[in-house]
């Protein structure tokens, strides 16, 4: 499976590497591929986590006041086992911050990012190891700290997941304190990291590997980390703004004239609630196409491999995304269409929002069209891939009510809102990177995933998915409004779409049920899944056609692979397979070949691909 | 296993690694940056600015002092000054070293440090001074924003000088081993240093005198 | 970097330090000129521009950097701009009239009468929310 002759040798030269300790190979390891399995690790069991929140939450929407079953009488006694509205509050702001900021992005960009990317591109490691075991090293304590705040007087953070004051800069809980101290710590370990993944894109990329013959998924990582780089910044200053505040008694978010409980705050004041919801919204927008991009990408690989077909509109893609990237930093007072804003603001708002719909729309058509004419191979990863089209699309779609000022008057802070957005990040976004779990397992493990197993998991997440998901639009529509603790219960206007709770509820239950096919599937086929090669999917990309399964400790690749085409060269007329590795080169011509040069330059790439290099810019 | 381009440079991008890196964070921190001038932009232009001779003004912190009269502009062009040298001693630190003449890169490097810190002593001066009269960031929005901005600047040189004083320390051993990595250690460092000054060249201004 | 070029630099770094000094002294010495608000931020921020630019091209290099850079500043500096202007603009362009163009938080210094009273804030929002 290795590359052409000549390749650099430069991995055998460290024979004399010492052999590391437990700590330094498993606890602080600088190995993109184990730091890539930390952070997997560790976001699903924050994802899981925060599905345990929801499942509570959904409980006391569906069933208010009653017992929750098994945990209530544990968490609430005093109330009979029933959720109290505090802890409603706790968990909803929790659960939204655990399953963006310590479960999605950490699978999107860490786990899967930092696995898969030095991998496509050829190169032994991330850019710098060091700093990516420090990015995991704020990651991980920084999930701790939000999950301590749970037993912390007061509680855990309970102003939303978005924390606005003044609710949060006044309300008492510590936990509220601990949230922003914890989300210091993420922004850190994402910025940490997405410096690495831009330079290890850009720099270490193998001989031949030009821009336009990265894998897709290479490219939305990179516009991804620009987006985290670049937007994440000023929520950290809105954080330490915001902690000041509440530590300080700064007044950067509170004005004057405030009452709390019924008597007057006499705060100072001079500063106002919007200032954190421009700079909050500043980034929570470019951090949706964080949670989407990557999803994007996995399915753009899983599509091409399936198809046994080139992806459709390749480049069109690549400036898609970088276009929808760039819009993503314009967009974001849509979030902020009641605030008071005026017109003329809010239609520049507004039709920005209208135009980062049409680089989504491009992507998911050229996804689309990308199965036409192909040779579909329903395999487990497929099927979550194509499930994602559809998904996404209604997720995408149903943005635009939201994104409209007239129709965002009436569907602002309603069930419609939580339906939209969850659309696209679980049917969506983690449809897609379940999807890239079964995908990319072989090239982790060397065993295959059950595929029996796989495939319960998939129809059963799919159907119940929807089943929790679809209700929320109808509910959203006839004004049911979002955080309710009783799922509407006390507004009679709310009446005749209550029943809908329990479908939702219900079917969030089943789907928590659904996912122990997956628990038990990957845990059981880490140690008797069936073995496989290095390339059990045939596809066409470094990682399969270059490295072992699992890849070489220190180095990825036995010798650096060299690039001569793009990574989606399937069904190539006139070739003898269905597929054409991209570190194949060319077959000689059938010209008698000159004796080939035993001595090569050392460490430096063969004369082909140095010219392929060469002409880029 | 190395990581290649570490130290020299790719030759399509004409450049390392590290360089590469340090630019982006630099990026990420003009927008950090930029997110604390622009809420000292929205909470400025929000309040009311003090007016002579409205006697009731001077007592409500809501009100916008007349920022000069509040701070110690003399103490701040000091400072200014000091970072300023600093900065010309960073790069000359750097400029040494491509000369091959470690002493001189020793003193620039402990020039640079020495300046550093005389910044610290008078920001203390300064906080020690505010806080004596009770002005804390709880006082205003002024003082608030002041204390952040200047705080968090000033964390900034502390994290710097931590980097300079153990290339200081430590740096001969790398600089007789692998000297060109050595170079470009006090270069990435430099470049950051700059930027620390850069932000001081619009804070101090902004802060002080406008 | 070649040997020889090192040390026309090291005198380009000098120069920029005396300029360095000299404007600083204008910025300080313009702030005394009694300018309009206006006014004074523009001169303020140029000088402050020009300095930061010597800094950047000649301290920092940037002159003789790659393109890769530049349009990484060049998106950070866009970003930037969006980040300033934009929310200042918000506030700028408010649904209700208030006094003071929108620029409302409550400060105790406009008269009482001035101040928008709570019914007149629900009456323009159209009743209970």
């Amino acid at each position: 499976m290795s590359s052409t002759e000549g390749g650099a040798h430069a991995h055998h030269d460290d024979h004399h590497h010492p052999v590391d300790g437990f700590m330094r190979k498993y606890v602080f390891s600088v190995d993109h591929k184990w730091i890539g399995i930390q952070y997997g690790m560790t976001a699903l069991i924050f994802l899981l986590f925060g599905f345990g929140l929801m499942m509570i939450m959904r409980w006391s929407m569906a069933y208010p006041g009653v017992e929750v079953p098994w945990v209530g009488q544990w968490l609430w006694p005093d109330t009979g086992g029933a959720m109290p509205s505090e802890a409603y509050n706790q968990f909803g702001a929790m659960h939204g911050t655990i399953m963006v900021f310590l479960g999605v992005v950490p699978l999107a960009v860490g786990a899967f990012g930092n696995y898969v990317v030095p991998l496509q591109v050829g190169a032994p490691d991330m850019a710098f190891p060091k700093l990516n075991m420090a990015s995991f090293w704020c990651y991980l304590p920084g999930g701790v700290i939000m999950l301590a705040s749970f037993f912390l007087p007061g509680g855990a953070a309970q102003s939303g997941w978005t924390s606005y004051p003044p609710l949060s800069v006044t309300i008492e809980a510590t936990g509220q304190t601990f949230w922003l101290i914890g989300m210091v710590f993420l922004i850190t370990s994402s910025l940490l990291g997405s410096v690495n993944t831009i330079v290890t894109i850009v720099q270490l990329r193998a001989p031949g590997l030009t821009w336009f013959r990265l894998p897709f998924f290479v490219w939305t990582q990179l516009v991804t980390a620009f987006l985290l780089l670049l937007a994440f910044p000023p929520l950290e200053a809105a954080g330490l703004m915001q902690l000041s505040d509440r530590v300080f008694d700064t007044n950067f978010f509170l004005p004057q004239g405030l009452m709390l409980n019924g008597d007057p705050l006499n705060n100072v004041g001079g500063g106002s609630a919007l200032l954190y919801q421009h700079l909050f919204w500043f980034l929570a927008h470019p951090e949706v196409y964080v949670l989407i991009l990557p999803a994007i990408g996995i399915v753009g690989e899983i599509i091409a491999n399936n198809t046994r077909k080139p992806l459709y509109g390749y480049k069109t893609l690549i400036y898609a995304s970088i276009f929808l990237g760039f819009m993503s930093f314009i967009v974001w007072a849509h979030h902020m269409f009641m605030t008071g804003m005026g017109t003329s603001i809010s239609a520049f708002f507004q039709t920005t929002t209208m135009i980062i719909s049409i680089p989504s729309v491009i992507i998911l058509t050229a996804l689309l069209l990308s199965l036409w004419g192909g040779s579909i191979r329903l395999t487990t990863p497929m099927l979550f891939a194509l499930s994602f089209l559809p998904m996404f699309a209604i997720g995408g779609l149903t943005g635009l009510p939201l994104g409209l000022i007239s129709s965002d008057i009436h569907l602002h802070d309603t069930y419609y809102v939580i339906g939209h957005f969850h659309y696209v990040v679980a049917p969506g976004t983690l449809m897609a990177l379940f999807g890239g779990i079964y995908y990319w397992f072989p090239k982790m493990t060397g065993r295959k995933m059950s595929d029996v197993l796989g495939k319960l998991h998939f129809w059963g997440s799919f159907v119940t998915l929807n089943g929790v998901f679809m209700p929320m639009f109808i509910q959203g529509l006839g004004g049911v409004s979002r955080r309710l603790f009783d799922g509407g219960e006390a507004y009679a206007h709310a009446e005749p779409y209550l029943w809908l709770n329990k479908v939702m509820t219900h079917s969030a239950f089943l789907l928590g049920a659904f996912q122990v096919f997956f628990i038990i599937n990957f845990f059981m086929s880490i140690f008797i899944g069936r073995k496989v090669d290095a390339n059990p999917w045939k596809a066409t990309t470094l990682e399969w056609t270059d490295a072992p399964s699992p890849p070489v400790g220190h180095g990825n690749f036995e010798h650096t692979p060299v690039v001569y085409r793009g990574p989606t060269e399937y069904s190539v007329p006139g070739h003898d397979k269905d597929f054409t590795p991209q570190s194949e080169p060319d077959p000689a011509p059938p010209e008698p070949e000159p004796e080939p040069e035993p001595a090569e330059e050392p460490a430096e790439a063969p004369a082909g691909a140095e010219a392929s290099a060469g002409e880029e810019k | 296993m190395q990581i290649p381009y570490a130290v020299t440079e790719r030759p399509d991008t004409g450049l390392n690694n590290a360089k590469l890196g340090i630019w982006l964070f630099l990026a990420s921190e003009v927008m950090l940056f930029g997110a604390l001038f622009s809420s000292y932009i929205f909470l400025r232009v929000s309040a009311p600015e003090w007016e002579m001779g409205v006697p009731e003004a001077a007592q409500n912190p809501a009100v916008w002092p007349l920022q000069f009269q509040k701070l110690k502009v003399a103490l701040a062009c000091l400072n200014t000054v000091f970072l300023i040298f600093s900065s010309v001693t960073m790069v000359m630190a750097w400029a040494e070293l491509k000369r091959n003449n470690w002493a001189k890169h020793k003193l620039y490097l402990g020039l640079t440090i020495g300046l550093a810190l005389a910044f610290m002593v008078i920001k203390a001066i300064e906080y020690g001074g505010k806080f004596s009269h009770g002005d804390f960031p709880s006082t205003s929005n002024f003082y608030a924003i002041y204390y952040t901005m200047t705080g968090l600047h000033g964390l900034h040189i502390v994290g710097g000088v931590a980097v300079l004083a153990y290339l200081f320390f430590f740096g001969k051993k790398m600089w007789n081993t692998e000297p060109e990595r050595f170079a470009g250690r006090i270069e990435i460092t430099g470049l950051y240093w700059h930027f620390v000054d850069l932000v001081w060249i619009f804070l101090f201004p902004v802060l002080y005198l406008l | 970097m070649a040997g020889h070029d090192i040390n026309k630099e090291i005198r380009a770094y000098w120069l920029v330090f005396g300029a360095l000094l000299v404007f600083t002294g204008l910025t300080v010495g313009v702030s005394y000129i009694p300018f309009v608000i206006s006014m004074s931020l523009i001169v303020g921020l140029a000088v402050a521009l020009c300095k930061g630019t010597m800094v950047a091209l000649i301290f920092m290099h940037l002159k003789a950097e790659k393109r890769l850079i530049y349009w990484s500043l060049f998106f950070t500096v866009i970003f930037f701009f969006a980040c300033i202007l934009l929310p200042i603009l918000t506030e700028m362009d408010q649904l209700d009239e208030s006094p003071n163009g929108g620029f409302y938080h409550g400060t105790a210094l406009p008269d009482p009468e001035d101040r928008p009273s709570f019914t007149h804030y629900t009456e323009n929002r159209g009743g209970d929310h």
